[in-house]
């Protein structure tokens, strides 16, 4: 029996796993050589003394946090005016939706492993542990509480670790379920908690009570979050039966920010009879008759003559706008401003500037013509170019319905979103040309471009801002009078163009050569070359480096309340602690201030992280 | 049998890219001079409406404000004021520069240790600090320093702070703290110092001297180096023995003083030729390496377009440079120090007789020890004692030092991981100590990965303190907005602000570029 060895029974053995337990860990992370447990002592020490000293800071009772939970709304959208409020919560609603169909389209969904669930829940249990404890002052029966509460998370997440780590494979659950979990329990707490609203009653008494959210908050918000749920269910039917989703939404997202400014936000005063009798006229007009020009340019084999026709062209019209001198028949042509220009001059700097974009269409046409399906794609998008053209003339000229209390209609944090998305979109074509222009074989051009992008990142932002507080209506007075906000824009797009232009020309110089030439040897023109091979490859190998400046003109807005912008900043700086109530509260609303900024650029950050590793960047 | 060689004709001008390319250059050219000079018209009309012209006399006359800090509160004339802003705005950018650097790379250290709390401090400080905008953090340390209580001075207290996070451990009479800032003890200079710093500068080319002597032994194999001990060594020999020895540096003073009747007393017209024959000189270099790299063993090769522009471009501006001396001799005669600009006599010549009169013989100590006194009111402390830190200069200088430590903390990190595993693992093998392989092997390669990020971090600080307006630190945005405030020239204005700080970015990035070529000349 011993010898005949056919048979031998193998048992597999689980690997072993290694030694761990809270007494492990803490010598392998903290207490690893003499010299780590000393440093471990005295950082711990530090932190220790600093989070007593912040978390008593945040809650003695000296501190007015209700000047913030008062001003919330201030905060957000300065002085909306309250019966139109609704057009605020429809643009939040817009961005809510488009944003569930985007989780839905791009499938961010995915898996989350229970072990970092359970991490997670350890850490809410010890952070909420350690403020009972580490709180200064009388030890009272709430932070008792409060202590055992975070002992009962944080040893149920334990618990759950240990009990998970018996099971090989690590279970995991999907994102989209957690999510909803977080989203009832936000809408949830919309409804239960309580925050710090200050009364002043008529004998001039203070009081601070605590009281639930008023419903004009509570209500919008929840139903938001059902929107949320909502549009991604709706996102996840039918993104199989339209494939098309995604390049969809992307049109809708940069049509959203336009939108959402100047219809649902500005409220226009829109007169349907000038529109019927001139605007439609005109596309029609207009529409039709370059759409044929450029159907027939557009035709290979067409000779040279259409090269010189649409120089002509746009000479032509250019010249028409500039010497016509119309341009500046007017003193306020400010899509900011309430009052409209003269109608019959934006009449006609509307059908001028129609014709030098049918023009500039013109000039392209060739390079994006060819076979009659292209001719018609590329007529097509002429038409909705023209339409957006005439579409925002008319918008920014017509009057607000809005009755405001201050000078713009967008004030806070919104302005601080209109800032920077209005910056960031305007600079973006400017710092391509500017990019290309540097990269260029043509040295003049090639000299104007680096002069520009190397004299602009020189100087501080604050200084263009003055620059274009001041010097615009200095240069332009009598001309157009342009509204702050808008001086603001053009500063910081100015500005931002340069910085963009460098990084697009980080990314030109990343395309190997073998790309340039193969787009010769096929016989692409210059404007083929770049538009349809270099650009796109060298924008998408520096969208790490736009993401971040994105970001960084995001926190760079702040500035404008130095010059007196009503800008988040300014508003939790200059405006709340200047009202009778608040006074010496400055310190909490610019803890608040920082709080909302932070909030939304670690957002950003993170997101670019998960995007760069999903388009691969940085592995290749 | 013929073989018909066509020899390629020239394309009819319209279709020739050339031409076209050149046409369309200048008609661009011409349309951004018309827009400028459109612009400019439009400017020169709004202003007389408003009875101002664009004049830079403020730059001469008194003006009628004063200056929060600065080497003088209250400056003479506008020219002398945009000064002090500029000094102020060094006076930040320079200590700002060395403290975020040290807390930088201690940041980014931190951020790589195996320790777990030391590990996440680094991470929490960088994501919090990166992700809230710097004006905020500033206006957030002018308000922790408005809010300390004011000074109490009564029979028990002289009002100085003496216990710090509840443990007394400070004298009484050293610090002082209030909503007004800080006042701490500091060395203060005295008419000796130049000599000493004289002294150190000579101090400095024997240490490097010494550096290379110790270097070249190890390299030679005669002796372990220990070149940094042996520097560091001698610096500090040469700092103790200057505190004695300072005076001897009076010999310079004559020197000096000869320097400075040279620029003052020879005929402009020399001065002017020798701008001229540098500028000639210089174009004429870099026309000739331009031409000797395009030189091949065939002849010179064809010229491009943009050759052409590039050596043209050359030319024209020292021939620009050399006319405008002859025919601004002002320019070249308040620089040598013969005449005045803005009303200053601030010209080389002025400059050496500054030098002269400190390189004087005079002895003593170089610096005296002083401690913070108050101003005999209350709350206010004496200028004339210790060292102030004002509530603006505290809160740009941390807000900035902290924001800029946050990106060179995480450019460090970055720069560390980025050189190769197999690095780390060869010095390993041949058994370096981790201590060793860092110094030895790391490091050295990261430093040429990092230099680059932080280069650029250096100059945003420098632009970032521009920011201190926000908390009325009077750097020189601020001390022109003033200006401009009060004087309505707001052309000048810019154009100053404008000029200084592309003269900032300009040096401070030729600084990093010329560091960056030294590195990458070791690497093959």
């Amino acid at each position: 029996m011993a010898d005949d060895g056919a048979f031998v029974e193998t048992i597999e053995l689980a690997p072993e796993l290694p030694p761990s337990g809270p007494v492990q860990w803490i010598r392998e992370n903290l207490t690893y050589s003499v010299a780590s447990t000393i440093i471990t002592v005295v950082v711990g020490l530090v932190v220790v003394f600093g989070l007593r000293g912040l978390i008593g800071w945040f809650l003695d009772p000296f501190r007015k946090w209700s000047s913030v939970t008062a001003n919330a709304r201030l905060l957000m959208v300065q002085a909306y005016p309250a019966e139109q409020f609704s057009r605020v919560w429809i643009s939040v609603g817009i961005v809510v939706v488009l944003a569930g169909l985007s989780a839905a389209a791009w499938r961010v969904a995915g898996k989350v492993s229970v072990g970092q669930i359970t991490k997670a829940i350890m850490g809410i249990g010890s952070a909420l542990l350690l403020i009972a404890l580490l709180a200064p002052g009388e030890f009272s029966g709430g932070r008792g509480l409060l202590a055992v509460i975070g002992l009962v998370i944080a040893l149920a997440g334990y618990g759950l670790k240990r009990s998970n780590r018996e099971t090989i494979n690590d279970p995991t659950i999907s994102t989209v379920g957690l999510a909803a979990v977080i989203l009832v329990l936000i809408a949830a707490a919309l409804w239960i908690v309580k925050l710090p609203v200050q009364e002043v009653f008529a004998d001039g008494t203070k009081e601070v009570t605590n009281q639930l959210l008023a419903r004009s908050t509570k209500l919008p918000w929840t139903i938001l979050i059902g929107v949320l749920a909502l549009s991604y269910a709706i996102g996840v039917a039918i993104r199989d039966a339209i494939p098309s989703l995604r390049r969809i939404l992307v049109v809708l997202w940069t049509l959203s920010f336009p939108v959402i400014l100047m219809v649902v936000m500005r409220a226009p005063d829109i007169d349907w009879g000038t529109v019927l009798s001139v605007d439609l006229p005109i596309f029609l007009v207009l529409g039709a008759l370059i759409g044929y020009i450029l159907y027939v340019i557009g035709a290979p084999d067409t000779g040279e003559w259409k090269y010189i026709f649409s120089a002509l062209w746009l000479a032509f019209s250019v010249a028409w706008v500039l010497f016509g001198w119309y341009l500046f028949d007017t003193n306020s042509s400010s899509p900011f401003h309430i009052t409209a220009p003269a109608a019959d001059v934006l009449q006609r700097l509307e059908f001028k500037f129609s014709m030098i974009l049918g023009a500039i269409f013109a000039l392209a046409a060739p390079s994006f013509g060819g076979a009659k399906a292209a001719r018609i794609r590329y007529v097509g998008i002429w038409l909705a170019a023209l339409f957006a053209l005439i579409a925002s003339f008319r918008l920014s000229a017509v009057p607000s319905e809005l009755v405001l209390g201050g000078s713009a209609f967008v004030g806070g944090l919104s302005l601080t979103f209109t800032l920077a998305i209005a910056a960031i979109v305007l600079s973006f074509p400017l710092g391509v040309l500017l990019a290309l222009g540097r990269a260029s074989s043509m040295p003049i051009i090639r000299m104007i471009s680096t002069a520009y992008i190397e004299l602009v990142r020189s100087v501080p932002l604050i200084t263009w801002l003055y620059i274009g507080s001041n010097l615009l209506n200095l240069f332009l007075a009598g001309v157009v009078d342009i509204f702050s906000v808008v001086r603001a824009i053009i500063a910081m797009t100015l500005f931002s163009a340069a910085y963009l232009a460098e990084n697009v020309r980080g990314g030109l110089q990343s395309i190997p050569k073998g790309q340039y030439e193969a787009a010769d040897a096929v016989g692409m023109s210059v404007v083929q070359k770049t538009v349809l091979i270099t650009l796109p490859q060298a924008l998408k190998a520096v969208i790490p480096a736009l993401v971040g400046q994105v970001i960084a003109l995001f926190k760079d807005t702040s500035l404008v309340s130095i010059i007196g912008l009503f800008d988040l900043l300014y508003i939790a700086r200059n405006v709340v602690p200047g009202q009778s109530a608040n006074l010496g509260s400055i310190m909490e609303l610019t803890v608040a201030a920082a709080v909302i900024y932070w909030i939304f650029t670690f957002t950003f950050s993170r997101s670019s992280m998960r995007l760069e590793r999903r388009l691969g960047l940085g592995t290749r | 049998m013929t073989t018909a060689i066509q020899r390629p004709t020239r394309p009819p001008f319209y279709r020739d890219v050339t031409v076209l390319k050149w046409v369309f250059q200048i008609v661009f050219l011409i349309g951004i001079v018309v827009a400028f000079w459109i612009l400019g018209s439009f400017a020169v009309e709004n202003l007389a409406k408003q009875n101002l012209a664009v004049s830079w006399d403020f730059m001469s006359r008194p003006v009628g404000f004063q200056v929060a800090e600065g080497f003088t509160t209250l400056p003479e004339s506008g020219f002398q004021a945009l000064l002090v802003g500029i000094t102020n705005m060094l006076r930040v950018t320079i200590s700002g520069i060395l403290a975020a650097t040290i807390l930088g790379i201690l940041v980014g250290v931190s951020r790589l240790s195996h320790n777990w709390l030391v590990n996440k401090l680094a991470t929490v400080f960088i994501e919090t600090i990166r992700n809230i905008p710097l004006l905020v953090q500033i206006v957030f340390w002018g308000i922790v320093v408005s809010i300390i209580p004011d000074l109490v001075v009564d029979e028990t207290s002289d009002g100085s702070l003496k216990s710090l996070f509840g443990l007394r451990i400070l004298p009484e009479g050293w610090v002082f703290a209030s909503p007004k800032g800080f006042a701490l003890p500091w060395f203060v200079p005295t008419e000796g110092r130049w000599q000493w710093v004289g002294f150190m500068l000579i101090g400095a080319l024997v240490t490097r001297y010494v550096y290379r002597w110790r270097i070249g032994l190890q390299e030679a194999g005669k002796a372990e180096a220990r070149a940094f001990l042996w520097s560091g060594g001698v610096l500090v020999l040469f700092a103790i023995v200057g505190i004695y020895a300072h005076p001897i540096m009076g010999i310079f003073g004559p020197i000096f003083g000869f320097i400075a009747a040279f620029f003052m007393n020879t005929p402009l017209i020399l001065f002017q030729i020798a701008l001229a024959l540098v500028v000639v000189g210089g174009a004429y270099y870099i026309i000739k390496k331009r031409l000797d790299e395009l030189r091949t063993p065939a002849g010179l090769g064809k010229l491009s377009d943009d050759d052409w522009f590039r050596l043209a471009m050359a030319a024209l501006v020292a021939g620009a440079l050399a006319l405008f001396f002859f025919l601004q001799p002002g320019f070249v005669r308040a620089t040598v120090g013969q005449g005045t600009i803005f009303g200053q006599d601030i010209g080389l010549s002025q400059f050496f007789t500054g030098l002269e009169n400190r390189f004087s013989f005079v002895s003593g100590a170089p610096f005296d020890f002083s401690l913070p006194a108050l101003d005999g009111r209350f709350n206010n402390y004496s200028t004339e004692a210790g060292h102030i830190i004002t509530r603006a200069y505290f809160a740009l200088w941390v807000g900035v030092v902290l924001y800029t430590a946050a990106f060179i903390g995480e450019a460090v990190r970055a720069g560390v991981l980025a050189v190769p595993k197999g690095q780390s693992e060869a010095g390993f093998a041949v058994g370096l100590k981790r201590s060793q392989l860092l110094r030895m092997i790391v490091l050295p390669q990261a430093f040429r990965i990092i230099l680059p990020p932080v280069g650029n971090q250096y100059l945003n600080l420098a632009k970032n303190t521009s920011l201190g307006i926000a908390v009325a630190y009077p750097d020189i945005v601020q001390v022109g907005q003033t200006i401009f405030n009060q004087t309505g020239q707001t052309i000048p204005i810019v154009i100053s602000w404008m000029a200084w700080y592309s003269f900032v970015s300009l040096t401070l990035s030729a600084i990093v570029n010329r560091w960056n070529k030294k590195l990458k000349l070791v690497e093959r």
